[in-house]
């Protein structure tokens, strides 16, 4: 997906801006306020979807692959289920995967990202190294072979596997941003005053990194969203709670995609789709973020900053690289 | 040589990598709840020698041996290619089912993302030269296919360009009446059943290097040393290749070890929707049947041959970047 | 309406009339406004001014190097071309078309070859202008192949090592990347690179700005010894005058996109006219004579978005007075100074602000 961008800037450490203003500035771009509204959307379906489904979504005997009416706005499955209801329900357990797989992946993100950029020296290179490792594996195969052993076990083992094998792009921002919070001179001062590191990580330096963490769940709620929807299409998730997934599962198990039942899985790739295109707009406005050079307002900013390091290491050591 | 050390280190970090995969590899059936050996052995009933029994045992932790020897044994067994037997091609051994569907995976998975790199590379270097030109029109097109999960769009390929146009075969890798071999009409028939799931991939991978180049390209274009080369006199290509977009084109590789993650994973799912008969597929057909030792095997080969392509991706970087960062 | 010429030679370049804006409509800057300058052969003007005052702009603006949002939107740049070469600077056959060109009013493929071969560009930081994935000596070779259809590649290497060496690098450093290099060596490199077609003019924007003070006394003079060496002419900018008083043979002085006073070097240190010159010149130590005491000028750079009606420099000018705030002051040459111009209300015999220009 579209986060080749994000990676490649990934390990720059951000800009000097002070991190309240980073956290307005996502929302001041325009794709990611319409990225976070579609998103918040489907929050509320989720919320409420279950108490507005028309039917209970396993319910067979209905008539059976209608296409959308009155009765049925979405139609009805091969067995007679109402689509509606199976897309209402669904979306409640897609956003539940989402919203507890991506609150483990940012608490095992904030940990580990921000205590290797904290402690630098060998603890950093263990922690990076593990990171690394995780980025470097493909995660699906890895989700995929943890939830065969995971059969059956509902929609939670498969939120905890998502979050284990989805925390460390979260953890490498984190880590890079840290590293260059660390020398800012209010927690050199909190280090000087004899501080305990824990208590300026949580206090000084978490608050601070409140931009980057939000993003980051953002991200990791919505990939797990994704990743969920293609293990249950798969018949590898959970098959006794309804999610996206699930419907189209049945939906390709009965053909409907060879016989042109559009109502049965048009709607739920449509959800999946949207969410996918809310992630990336978000993504787009983090990038615009991260790397101020894309937004041209910025840019001059930037060559200023430029020239004066280069004239300081210039006069430092006339200096090579 | 700042090189050397380089590629030193990239390869000790692949190393280990690889050390970690292996080993995650032999813990998962130990520490997951259940007992999958009683699973496999149970379908196995009547079937198979005590040796065989105990060699599915010993391979998925059930052992009255420590652990450590476990691992020693499990190493030991690796080391051979000996990655154990299948529960579902049984009595077929696990590297022979890898063997026969990872050439499908490779080249699918090589050519379509080579494609797609240098498709999307080219276009981004395009979109990010002629800004506010018509190509602009690219970035929401691409945008939204890169955001949808590939399994849609190979469902939509499939049902548009298989089944409504009937161009394309929707199912299988080739004519299955067809003997594999070097044959002109197994060829052509491989090829045309690999449009599709290609096309996907392409499609849905293309966006990734499209934007993160375009990305690139706006951040190189406004460098002093693109200026000069205009001042210069060169050509506006040459400008526009050899200055902005070669350096452009560092960052981007450098980021394709997360692309290529999506990338696999995407196909995977792709595979299985065509029925095309890659470790994604067997990979799939492995879980559904509770084939633990098949599923085991095709996690590390596929993590292998992601480690090998980073490496050999690094070894362009080193080819293409004379100053070599050191972040990895 | 041009300045007399001095003794240096024909006019080469004549900027007028030069108006850059960034960005269109009301919140455009008018980064340089309505300039007019010339360069004479073998010249080395100078271009002085403070952060912001559109020095740059203008450099980019002659070379038609600007990027968007800045657009050219009046004024004309006259390259007046050596006898017997046209536009594009290759010594034609046929005869020799008369008369100056507009670099304004050239196509693409006029330009390209205009560029480098007349007017070569030193920019601002010797960091980022080399090209960090290519050698020295490819960079050099593809300025020389892009104007030299057909040169080899051993002449390319020859011209390398003899423009390397003319600039004091080793001759064996042509094969080595930028961040093999020191600044004051890239500084170096940039300027073998300006010279290897022989250009006619070499615009300098702030060349030794990155560079420490030792390394950028040795840059500065090696400019001045391949000036007497090769006799092109220099457009030279930067914010710090006390170093033009030394290389330039004339100063121009801009504030907030003008430009505001012009004259000899030798004439603006011993008496500046214009109160913003003035305040530059009080504000380093002198060169030569005894001490005095320094002064800054007051105030802040102006916003060139909403630049004060009148003369942009009179919220900060101790001797304003009420006309200054109403009356755009224009270029004009005071009484009994006939290389001098200035544009400044004070001392203005005329009282009126559209006289002369
Ligand atoms: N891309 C741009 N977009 C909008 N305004 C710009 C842009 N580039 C420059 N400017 C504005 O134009 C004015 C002139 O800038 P310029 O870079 O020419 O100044 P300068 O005299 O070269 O300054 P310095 O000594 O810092 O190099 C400045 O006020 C600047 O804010
Ligand atoms: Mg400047």
């Amino acid at each position: 997906m579209a986060a080749t961008a994000t990676l490649a800037t990934a390990t720059e450490p951000g800009g000097a801006e002070p991190p309240a203003k980073r956290r307005l500035a996502l929302l001041r771009s325009g794709k990611a306020l319409t990225g976070v509204l579609i998103f918040g959307s489907f929050v509320l379906l989720a919320v409420i979807g279950p108490y507005i489904a028309p039917d209970d979504p396993s319910k067979t005997g209905g008539p059976v692959l209608q296409s959308p009416s009155a009765d049925h706005l979405l139609g009805t499955t091969q067995s007679g289920q109402d689509v509606l209801s199976q897309i209402l329900v669904g979306a409640r357990t897609s956003m539940l995967v989402g919203f507890v797989a991506a609150t483990f992946a940012t608490a095992l993100a904030v940990l580990i990202g921000v205590t290797a950029g904290y402690l630098g020296g060998w603890a950093d290179e263990a922690l990076s190294m593990l990171t690394n490792i995780f980025l470097v594996i493909p995660a699906l195969p890895l989700t995929i072979v943890l939830t065969g052993y995971l059969k059956d076990g509902g929609w939670f083992p498969i939120a905890v596997v998502i979050s284990v094998t989805g925390w460390a792009f979260g953890a490498r921002l984190l880590r890079a941003q840290t590293l260059s919070l660390r020398n800012r001179d209010y927690i050199k001062a909190a280090r000087a005053v004899g501080e305990r590191p824990w208590r300026i990580i949580t206090v000084e330096l978490v608050p601070n990194l409140g931009a980057i963490i939000i993003s980051g769940f953002l991200f990791t709620f919505i990939f797990a969203i994704l990743t969920e929807a293609s293990l249950s299409f798969l018949g590898l998730g959970s098959l006794t709670t309804w999610s996206w997934g699930t419907t189209l599962y049945w939906a390709q198990n009965s053909s409907a995609f060879t016989t042109g039942s559009w109502w049965w899985y048009v709607p739920p790739g449509l959800c999946i789709a949207l969410v996918g295109a809310s992630l990336s707009l978000i993504n787009f406005g983090a990038d615009e973020l991260l790397n101020p050079r894309l937004s041209p307002a910025a840019r001059r900013a930037k060559r200023k900053e430029r020239r004066a390091a280069a004239a300081a290491a210039a006069a430092g050591k006339d200096g090579v690289r | 040589m700042t090189q050397v050390r380089f590629l030193f280190r990239r390869i000790a970090f692949y190393a280990v990598t690889a050390w970690a995969a292996i080993t995650m590899n032999f813990l998962i059936p130990r520490l997951m709840p259940g007992s999958p050996a009683d699973t496999v052995l149970s379908r196995f009933k009547g079937q198979v020698s005590q040796a065989q029994v105990d060699a599915v045992k010993a391979q998925l932790g059930v052992s009255d041996k420590s652990l450590m020897s476990q691992y020693w044994t499990y190493w030991d067994n690796l080391l051979h290619g000996d990655l154990g037997v299948s529960v579902s091609y049984f009595p077929g051994r696990v590297s022979e089912v890898i063997g026969q569907g990872v050439w499908w995976t490779v080249v699918l998975i090589g050519v379509a993302t080579l494609v797609s790199f240098v498709a999307g590379t080219l276009l981004g270097v395009l979109a990010a030269w002629k800004r506010g030109s018509r190509l602009d029109a690219l970035l929401p097109v691409t945008t939204f296919f890169s955001a949808v999960p590939y399994f849609w769009i190979a469902l939509v390929s499939l049902s548009v360009f298989g089944v409504e146009l009937g161009w394309f075969p929707i199912t299988g890798g080739y004519r299955p009446e067809l003997q594999v071999g070097w044959s002109g009409e197994f060829i052509s028939s491989a090829l045309s059943h690999s449009v599709l799931p290609a096309l996907t991939i392409i499609v849905s991978s293309i966006a990734g290097w499209l934007l993160g180049m375009r990305n690139m390209m706006l951040t190189t274009i406004s460098e002093d040393y693109v200026l000069v080369a205009e001042a210069k006199g060169l050509r506006s290509r040459r400008v526009m290749l050899g200055y902005a977009a070669r350096n452009a084109l560092l960052p981007n590789i450098s980021g394709f070890a997360l692309s290529l993650g999506f990338i696999v994973s995407g196909s995977i799912v792709t595979e299985t929707v065509f029925s095309y008969p890659g470790i994604g597929f067997l990979l799939f057909n492995a879980v559904l049947n509770n084939d633990y030792p098949l599923m085991q095997g095709i996690f590390l080969i596929i993590t292998l041959m992601v480690l090998l392509a980073n490496l050999i991706v690094d070894l362009c970087y080193v080819l293409l970047d004379p100053r070599i960062r050191q972040e990895g | 309406m041009s300045p007399v010429a001095s003794a240096v030679g024909a006019p080469l370049l004549e900027i007028r009339g030069l108006t850059v804006d960034y960005g269109e409509g009301p919140g455009a800057v008018h980064a340089v406004d309505n300039v007019d300058l010339v360069l004479h052969r073998s010249e080395t003007l100078g271009l002085a001014g403070e952060s912001g005052s559109g020095k740059s702009t203008l450099a980019h603006a002659v070379t038609r190097l600007l990027r968007p949002p800045g657009t050219i939107t009046g004024g004309q740049v006259l390259y007046h071309r050596r006898e017997g070469k046209d536009a594009a600077g290759h010594v034609s056959d046929g005869p020799a078309r008369s008369g100056p060109v507009n670099v304004l009013d050239m196509t693409r493929p006029e330009l390209r070859a205009f560029r480098w071969e007349e007017i070569a560009i030193v920019f601002q930081s010797a960091m980022n202008a080399l090209n960090p994935v290519h050698t020295v000596l490819a960079q050099i070779a593809d300025t020389l192949k892009a104007h030299r259809p057909g040169i080899t590649r051993a002449e390319c290497r020859e011209r390398a090592a003899h423009l390397l060496t003319t600039v004091g690098v080793p001759a064996a450093r042509m094969s080595a990347y930028a961040h093999e290099l020191s600044g004051g060596m890239r500084q170096r490199v940039m300027i073998a690179m300006a010279l290897a077609l022989d250009p006619e003019i070499l615009v300098l924007d702030e060349p030794t700005t990155a560079l420490d003070v030792v390394v950028q006394r040795e840059v500065l003079a090696e400019l001045v010894r391949l000036r007497e060496e090769f006799g092109f002419s220099v457009l030279f900018i930067t914010h710090d005058l006390s170093l033009l008083l030394e290389v330039a043979d004339r100063v121009a002085i801009m504030y907030a996109g003008r430009v505001i006073e012009s004259a000899p070097a030798e004439e603006v240190y011993r008496d500046p006219v214009h109160p913003y010159t003035r305040g530059l010149v009080a504000s380093f130590p002198p060169l030569r004579g005894p001490r005095r005491e320094l002064a800054g000028i007051g105030g802040s750079p102006p916003d060139l978005r909403a630049l004060p009606p009148g003369c942009a420099f009179s919220p900060r000018c101790r001797h304003a007075f009420d006309r200054c705030t109403r009356d755009l002051p224009l270029l004009r040459r005071p009484a009994g100074a006939p290389e001098r111009l200035v544009a400044c209300h004070l001392d203005d015999p005329n009282g009126s602000a559209d006289d002369e220009r």
